[in-house]
């Protein structure tokens, strides 16, 4: 009973807080539907109209791809607002400075000559000699979204026309493997399945860090941990009434981001399941066991606001919450291979169906086990709730 | 035959080559204020916090309640208050949730509205501690000390840094605790203090009791009846013709002071050196020993530039 009053008595001057309630509360429900505004659009594209200039030529070819993006430029799913110029100087002078004032898109200029080139394309290739492909002119804008990714968009089409035009004249299509990694985002992919458990990763490690980390050690240099300390209460119920504390306040948190993430952005994600429920308790000890071991290190509340932000950044961006990290250059991947945050992100989601992890599921439990381990044990042997 | 409550043998504590608590002895009576008196770094904090069990004496007994214990664990926890030095407290707590939690921690507790009536915080019960001003959160830290009722309170500085009225208020509390029949073991460097709340004072410097008594013996042990406190810029020859009168030089303030239990002929005395001698004499006091003047006669050093 007096275990369960002093926990609820620490919680309520955390909950208190507006600088705890902001950054423990508040903040990760920002962060969550600032993510749910900025990535969805990458990963669930949307129907989007380029504005297209085609400078054509007389000639079969170029009048085959101007077809092409006739086709493309009609009824409801046009992909191209068309304009068709013959291709003079002046016509792509004049579309080149629309292009600067971001009026149009992208220009697709036929040159002068394009259907000699093609059927001399053709011939030499039919006679095994390797000839210099025909070109298409395709002036984009540098650094701009729109402008590349209609550039993106043209030479992909042109890269099926081509496929067309070899299939049509009856010659063998040499297929080149693709490089492409696949990071096991599947079909059905929805970002908010993908960000959710991740930002349940985040709270239950800014509560680590911050929240146990920081505080027991302002606990301790104020005085109140001392203070508390010449009571007759056990040392051992203090820290269980400290653990009960922290889980009122992970709970909250986990219940707020769920709530919203289920209501507000529908996430297929059963917050109920068990591997819900199991990861998120990996999760909750590892990244506690953290903010004990900060707490453990730290000196005062400044030194360990500079190991938790030492911390921080390289364990939350590296840790694969926000984007698969499983990419990342050799250099900083070494950060990525021993952060518990890794196999904890990759673990839930695995275990949720929303993205394969790269790591077998007895290393995604092994690594964060090896943390809570190494971290209590710091504890026990470093932490002192007072001094001798 | 005194009834002591608190007895402490030959403590010790070093920390490498300093020793904070150097054979430290003394006996508490059941109710009575027993002071510890000295300056910064004299030890009386690590000799409270070894009796409070917050720290492990390298030597020495501690008789606590007639029994002998290495540690104060968490029986002896039961029946003792503290207050220790700079206390802080949870800022977003009321003063009523404060003293609930701690209420909470004991098997045995007086009831809130009374420790609120004590430390006259009632229109401040559900104030946030963070919203208390320096006095209000120090009869905070008594009320917490009070709330288990406990047979001796530790109050370590509990009037460090309060203004005049404030610290007047912790005494009245104080001397209403001692006429429940409470043990108070105080720390203090104000002699004012030790001197107005004291039934027995242990003057403590580098990690020593070097003088105890009750605090007229002490004073009275100076064996004279004023001091005459001069702002001066003395010499050796001045200081040579006034030896009979003990003469005290502060150098670094120009304040010498002299005992006698004739104002008179010392002071006469006093103005015919300084014609001498062609010394300006700025300000002359005229007053009776107080615990001030028992530590400066003992160390040389007066107790005001220790901190």
């Amino acid at each position: 009973m007096k275990i369960v009053k002093l926990a609820n008595y620490l919680f309520n001057s955390t909950a208190r807080d507006r600088s705890d309630f902001f950054w423990l509360l508040v903040f990760p429900i920002i962060l969550l539907v600032i993510l749910m505004l900025i990535f969805p659009s990458l990963y669930e594209p949307k129907e989007v109209t380029f504005s297209l200039t085609f400078l054509s030529q007389n000639g079969m070819f170029s009048e085959i791809i101007e077809r092409v993006f006739k086709e493309l430029s009609i009824g409801k799913h046009k992909i191209f607002r068309l304009s068709i110029l013959r291709n003079t100087e002046e016509n792509l002078n004049n579309e080149i400075e629309k292009l600067r004032r971001r009026n149009i898109d992208l220009i697709v200029e036929i040159p002068e000559g394009f259907d000699a080139q093609m059927l001399n394309w053709f011939m030499l290739n039919n006679l095994g000699v390797t000839a210099s492909s025909p070109t298409i002119n395709i002036y984009s804008l540098k650094h701009n979204i729109s402008s590349e990714s209609a550039y993106l968009t043209v030479k992909n089409i042109l890269q099926k026309l081509e496929l067309e035009f070899i299939k049509k004249v009856g010659y063998k299509l040499r297929e080149v493997e693709s490089e492409i990694e696949l990071i096991g985002i599947k079909s059905t992919f929805s970002y908010i399945d993908f960000i959710y458990p991740g930002i349940v990763i985040f709270v239950v490690f800014m509560t680590g860090l911050f929240g146990i980390g920081l505080h027991l050690t302002w606990l301790k240099e104020s005085g109140i941990l001392k203070r508390i300390m010449v009571t007759s209460l056990p040392k051992s119920s203090f820290i269980i009434s400290y653990i009960i504390s922290r889980i009122y306040l992970i709970m909250l948190q986990i219940t707020l981001i769920s709530l919203i993430a289920k209501f507000l952005f529908k996430t297929t994600v059963n917050p109920l399941s068990l591997s819900f429920i199991g990861y998120t308790s990996l999760t909750v000890i590892c990244l506690s066991s953290l903010g004990f071991f900060l707490a453990s290190v730290s000196k005062n509340v400044s030194s360990a606001n500079a190991i938790s932000q030492i911390l921080n950044f390289p364990l939350q961006f590296l840790g694969g919450i926000y984007f698969p990290v499983s990419g990342v250059p050799w250099a900083i991947r070494w950060l990525v291979l021993i952060n518990p945050i890794t196999y904890l992100a990759s673990g839930i989601r695995d275990a949720l169906g929303i993205m394969e992890s790269p790591y077998p599921l007895y290393v995604t439990l092994i690594v964060p086990m090896a943390w809570i381990i190494f971290c209590l044990l710091f504890t026990y042997r470093r932490f002192k709730l007072e001094e001798v | 035959m005194a009834n002591f409550i608190l007895e402490v043998e030959n403590l010790k504590k070093y920390y490498g080559p300093v020793k904070a608590v150097d054979g430290v002895s003394f006996k508490v009576k059941q109710g009575s204020i027993f002071t510890l008196l000295g300056p910064n770094g004299a030890g009386k904090t690590t000799t409270i916090e070894i009796i409070e069990g917050l720290r492990i004496p390298d030597e020495g007994k501690i008789i606590f309640m007639g029994e002998e214990i290495n540690r104060v664990g968490n029986k002896q926890k039961e029946y003792i208050g503290v207050s220790l030095q700079e206390t802080n407290l949870i800022p977003y707590l009321t003063v009523k949730e404060t003293l609930d939690m701690f209420k909470t921690i004991f098997p045995r507790s007086l009831d809130i509205t009374e420790v609120l009536r004590m430390i006259s915080l009632e229109d401040k019960a559900n104030t946030y501690v963070r919203d208390l001003s320096g006095g209000q959160k120090q009869r905070l830290v008594i009320g917490l000390a009070m709330i288990n009722d406990p047979l001796i309170l530790f109050l370590d500085e509990p009037t460090t840094g309060l203004d005049p009225q404030a610290r007047r208020n912790t005494w009245d509390i104080l001397l209403e605790l001692k006429r429940k029949g409470k043990t108070i073991i105080l720390t203090t460097h104000y002699m004012e203090e030790a001197e107005f709340l004291s039934d027995w004072v242990c003057i403590m410097d580098h990690g020593k009791i070097i003088k105890e008594g009750d605090p007229k013996s002490l004073i009275r042990d100076l064996e004279k009846e004023s001091l005459i406190e001069v702002e001066v810029e003395a010499n050796s020859l001045m200081l040579e013709k006034l030896t009979l009168l003990e003469p005290v030089y502060d150098s670094k303030h120009k304040r010498l002071i002299l005992k006698t239990d004739d104002i008179l002929s010392t002071t006469e005395l006093l103005l015919r050196l300084s014609k001498e001698n062609s010394l300006q004499i700025k300000d002359v006091i005229i007053r009776q020993p107080n615990l001030e003047d028992v530590f400066l006669s003992l160390t040389g050093r007066s107790l005001r530039e220790e901190l």
